[in-house]
């Protein structure tokens, strides 16, 4: 519960980071909500539903990390010729995703008899 | 999906050109008519020159061997995802293009998306690349002109302060100026047609949603909803629409039927529209160099989701959102991005430069100004003296 309300506190602090143009705070605010949404993920599902928490992580948590260091390497290299700052909008639309599915999942299990 | 002539051009032994043989590519419509005027110069001065690649209806007309027609590749980002195979096969194709052919240089007219790749292909085999009408990097995504500056031998601009921007980047650039102006110096204005608009009562407002369906979709309905509200405080107004051609007229009647707002909807004609307004309710594309070069009040809108807006803000690199206030350097005319019907706002704004002569006339000698700086036709002719001079190796 306290790992699910810090987790929806750090995704809050980091958009008003990354609106405020304060990448490296956001960052920072970010990887610790994916560090908390995963955690309370595979408190919520490892156990019986291995393959569905596999898969949150895979989409939820890696892609959007994955486009996000492709995007921090665009920017210091150069190196696609695709404008990667996409890779912001995917981690936007996903993370409350994220926590919608931890909090949905933790509130099932609090009123589960 | 491969057509006859690309198949023919890129299959076929390297014929001899006697002029050279230049890659030339736009994707967009305004790249069309820009990169036909650009061709048409460079015959003027070296007829026998052969130009491949890709574009519309203008540039096959000023003598294109059109590897693939791209008049259904002008799209916006959201609506990219569906054309993607197709744009890989363009892709393909113009590699392949690229490798048979080896054209004496590839010449990229904006459309940064898709150019991007041809100028990294065309890098890869040492083929001289030169942008014309260069991506706005400075407005967003400024860190891309590394990989810019890897592909590409020469950037031509068309905005003054674009030349300190990309020579601050290390990228050999010329200012060659906007080759919109060239094609204003070809354009008579109809003043029948003008007058005509002119005699249909007081306050004459037009409203430009922009070229694209998708902007039309977007913009179309706050303006005439701002419309509505300016009726309310000047009822003697009245309103007209620019339709950039027919495929959006059936859009634009359903939207001005629902509206119950009585505007008259005029295709094309858009230098008479807008030498007849004595306001122009605008997106922010390059009519407003347009609207700025007929001296014309305006009030510029663009509408973006909020989530859009979100993701967007923090890489938004200039204040301004309009070119006319970035050439002017302050919010000489009203501009706002919404992410919400901000419709009151626009009335608001036109209403007072309606009715405030001394703003109206501080906007106009402010829009004289912009025009002074950046109406210089001529445009295409520099820019083909530079697309000679590397067809040349100089």
């Amino acid at each position: 519960m306290i790992a699910t309300l810090l987790a929806l506190l750090s995704l809050l602090f980091a958009a008003v980071a990354y609106f405020r143009a304060r990448i490296k705070l956001c960052l920072l605010f970010l990887l610790a909500f994916y560090a908390l949404s995963l955690w309370v993920s595979y408190e919520l599902f490892c156990p019986d539903h291995r393959i569905i928490y596999y898969l949150f992580a895979g989409i939820f948590v890696m892609l959007p990390l994955s486009l996000l260091i492709a995007f921090a390497l665009d920017v210091r290299y150069g190196w696609f010729c695709l404008d990667m700052s996409y890779a912001w909008g995917v981690v936007w639309a996903f993370a409350p995703v994220l926590l919608g599915i931890d909090l949905v999942g933790m509130a099932l299990r609090l009123l589960a008899p | 999906m491969k057509d006859k002539l690309t198949k023919q051009i890129s299959e076929s032994t390297p014929p001899k050109a006697e002029g050279g043989k230049i890659f030339i590519s736009a994707g967009e419509p305004s790249g069309d008519i820009h990169g036909s005027n650009l061709m048409l110069e460079v015959l003027k001065r070296e007829p026998g020159v052969e130009f491949y690649g890709l574009g519309r209806h203008r540039m096959v007309e000023a003598g294109l061997r059109c590897l693939h027609p791209m008049d259904n590749h002008s799209v916006m980002w959201a609506h990219i995802l569906g054309r993607i195979p197709t744009l890989w096969q363009i892709y393909q194709d113009c590699k392949e293009f690229f490798k048979a052919q080896r054209p004496s240089s590839v010449v990229l007219i904006d459309y940064a998306g898709f150019n991007f790749y041809l100028a990294q292909a065309a890098s890869r085999l040492d083929i001289p690349v030169l942008y014309y009408i260069s991506p706005q990097l400075w407005a967003h995504g400024a860190w891309r002109v590394k990989k810019l500056k890897r592909m590409v031998k020469k950037v031509l601009v068309i905005y003054p302060f674009e030349e300190d921007f990309y020579s601050r980047a290390g990228i050999p650039v010329r200012y060659v100026g906007h080759p919109l102006f060239d094609e204003l110096a070809k354009r008579t204005i109809n003043t029948e047609m003008v007058h005509h608009l002119k005699e249909k009562g007081k306050n004459l407002i037009s409203l430009l949603p922009g070229s694209r369906e998708q902007e039309v979709a977007k913009l179309l309905p706050i303006f005439l909803k701002a419309a509505q509200a300016i009726q309310k405080k000047l009822p003697q107004s009245h309103f007209t629409i620019s339709c950039p051609h027919v495929k959006v007229m059936p859009m634009m009647e359903s939207q001005l039927r629902q509206s119950g707002v009585s505007a008259e909807i005029v295709l094309g004609h858009l230098s008479e529209l807008i030498e007849a307004s004595d306001l122009c309710i605008t997106g922010s594309g390059t009519v407003t160099l347009e609207i700025a070069a007929h001296l014309r009040p305006m009030v510029i809108a663009y509408r973006i989701t909020p989530f859009a807006y979100f993701v967007a803000r923090p890489y938004m690199e200039t204040p301004y959102l309009s070119l006319v206030n970035k050439m002017a350097e302050s919010h000489l005319v009203p501009e706002r991005l919404m992410y919400r019907d901000d419709y009151q706002w626009i009335a608001d704004r036109a209403v007072e430069l309606i009715l405030d002569k001394d703003r109206r006339d501080f906007v106009v000698r402010g829009l004289e100004k912009v025009k002074g700086q950046i109406g210089i036709p001529g445009a295409s002719a520099r820019a083909a003296q530079e697309v000679l001079k590397m067809m040349k190796g100089k």
